[in-house]
């Protein structure tokens, strides 16, 4: 089976090139590797060359072509507008996430980005516009809102005693979630952890009982290159279990894989724009 | 554990984790005591003027960490009077222990007071409202330095103006000032009762203005509906 083991690993190369990576390369080579043990066929008959079949799966994850979603949306923003002291920084901007989509919000600096989101939260009035959330809302902002001198499970339990969870649950579901992105909370103050570690606990503060809607506001500052493809990973997770997600990002490696892209640069949504 | 037990057991945790202000909580009050420890009047009021500013500074930083963490927190399901409720409870906890020890502290030392309720009495009275007076503070200004300094305002005002005058009425902490006469001057009983109405009618008010200000920091904008699935 060497020859095999070559067109995997070939496989697993051109699946990264093709911005498939963590849960779902693993499970691509899974099903792979189930097929051609139950077969016994070669994998360039079963499958062609390894980056033929990693375009093949890019696309199929991607939706290439298919509709968008028609299912009632989880979030609904309508019109929303803001301007700061006469500078117009948000001009009647829609966005429709439905249950297991992802949209993702890109645009320069001081394009409103982080202003739509807290817009999104109730945080912050928009001057014209709503914004309708069907579920609960779980929001991560730019900056890690933690107390410095609590440990990481005595924020599960806060944010957990809001969503209506017992101790305990909060601390497990919040170590489950932490340990899906690469990290096992210790007994530190999150004061003394580093900037990518608080950015974790961050994230798992905003899913934490499971809300409906995610708003994350660049939430992968400070991660390293293993935590950022864990990041997005759990990001398809979400989807997959019928999240609406919205990711402020700058980065553009995943843009191809989300289900819309709000350019607050050019202030639109076009189902032309939406890769899935 | 209801919800304003959790915010209360953080907001006691994290104040605890605090070693150095835990300190110069319980030495701030000794050092005014001491510092006129010759007139046994004197060196009470003055205890309880330390322990008012201290209450309040600890009171106000409080409130002013939790302001970070508070909207994630009303986001995640919790009333802005949790919050609230659940940072006094905490704050009002740290304070019994700092009471008790002032209350022997005083009692011990100025042994054979015939009105020592009095002593416990404004040691109450001060925790009761340094609390509402910090978190107030922090909830107006919401910088530390601005609130600090407003603090150290008032605690100097305090010992500075003549407690007959008009003026001294305004200020949060006259009816300890006004029991601690009743307790060392030994003068009539209405001296209690004007304490007691001065200090329900500031505990309420300050409770009332921080109510009111963190209502509105933390409201929920209309344009945003959340329909429940």
């Amino acid at each position: 089976m060497t020859g095999a083991e070559d067109w995997l690993a070939g496989l697993v190369r051109a699946l990264h090139r093709e911005n498939v990576d963590g849960w779902h390369c693993d499970q691509v080579l899974a099903e792979v590797r189930q097929h051609l043990g139950e077969s016994g066929e070669d994998p360039f008959a079963a499958f062609g060359a390894p980056e033929q079949y990693a375009r093949v799966v890019a696309g199929e994850l991607a939706g290439d072509g298919g509709p968008p979603s028609v299912s009632p949306p989880l979030l609904a923003v309508e019109g929303v507008a803001k301007s700061f002291r006469r500078h117009r920084v948000l001009d009647g901007v829609d966005l429709r996430v439905a249950a297991g989509e992802v949209a993702a919000v890109v645009g320069p600096n001081g394009a409103g980005k982080s202003t739509l989101l807290r817009i999104c939260a109730g945080l912050e009035s928009p001057d014209a516009g709503r914004v309708t959330v069907h579920g609960g809302l779980g929001y991560c902002p730019q900056q890690p809102a933690l107390v410095d001198l609590l440990r990481a499970d005595e924020h599960f339990d806060l944010v957990g005693a809001g969503r209506g969870m017992g101790r305990a649950e909060a601390r497990r579901a919040g170590a489950e979630l932490a340990a899906r992105l690469d990290w096992v909370p210790d007994r530190r103050p999150v004061g003394e952890l580093s900037g990518g570690t608080r950015q974790k606990l961050n994230v798992v503060l905003a899913a934490l009982g499971d809300p409906a809607v995610l708003l994350l506001d660049e939430p992968y500052q400070g991660f390293d290159g293993e935590s950022f493809l864990d990041f997005w990973e759990q990001v398809w997770h979400w989807r997959d279990e019928g999240r609406a997600v919205v990711v402020v990002t700058h980065r553009p490696e995943q843009l191809k894989r989300v289900d819309a892209v709000l350019d607050l640069g050019r202030q639109r949504v076009g189902a032309g724009e939406r890769s899935r | 554990m209801s919800r304003v037990r959790v915010v209360a057991r953080a907001t006691v945790v994290e104040l605890l984790r605090r070693r150095t202000v835990v300190a110069l909580l319980f030495l701030v009050p000794l050092a005014f005591y001491l510092a006129r420890h010759d007139l046994v009047g004197q060196s009470i009021r003055l205890a309880t003027v330390g322990m008012a500013w201290a209450l309040s500074t600890l009171a106000a930083f409080a409130g002013l960490a939790g302001q970070a963490i508070d909207p994630r927190l009303r986001l995640s399901g919790f009333g802005t009077f949790e919050l609230l409720a659940g940072r006094v409870l905490g704050l009002w906890c740290l304070a019994v222990p700092l009471i008790a020890v002032y209350s022997t502290v005083i009692l011990v030392d100025q042994g054979g007071l015939p009105r020592w309720p009095g002593v416990i009495g404004g040691l109450v009275l001060t925790a009761l409202i340094a609390v509402p007076f910090g978190l107030l503070v922090a909830a107006v200004l919401r910088r530390p330095l601005e609130a600090a300094m407003l603090l150290l305002v008032v605690s100097g005002l305090q010992v500075i103006l003549d407690p007959f005058g008009l003026a001294a009425r305004f200020v949060p902490f006259w009816s300890v000032r006004e029991l601690g006469t009743w307790t060392v001057d030994g003068t009539d009983g209405g001296y209690v009762r004007r304490a007691l109405l001065h200090a329900a009618a500031v505990v309420v008010l300050l409770g009332g203005l921080t109510v009111l200000a963190r209502v509105r920091a933390l409201r929920r904008r209309p344009h945003l509906r959340v329909l429940e699935v």
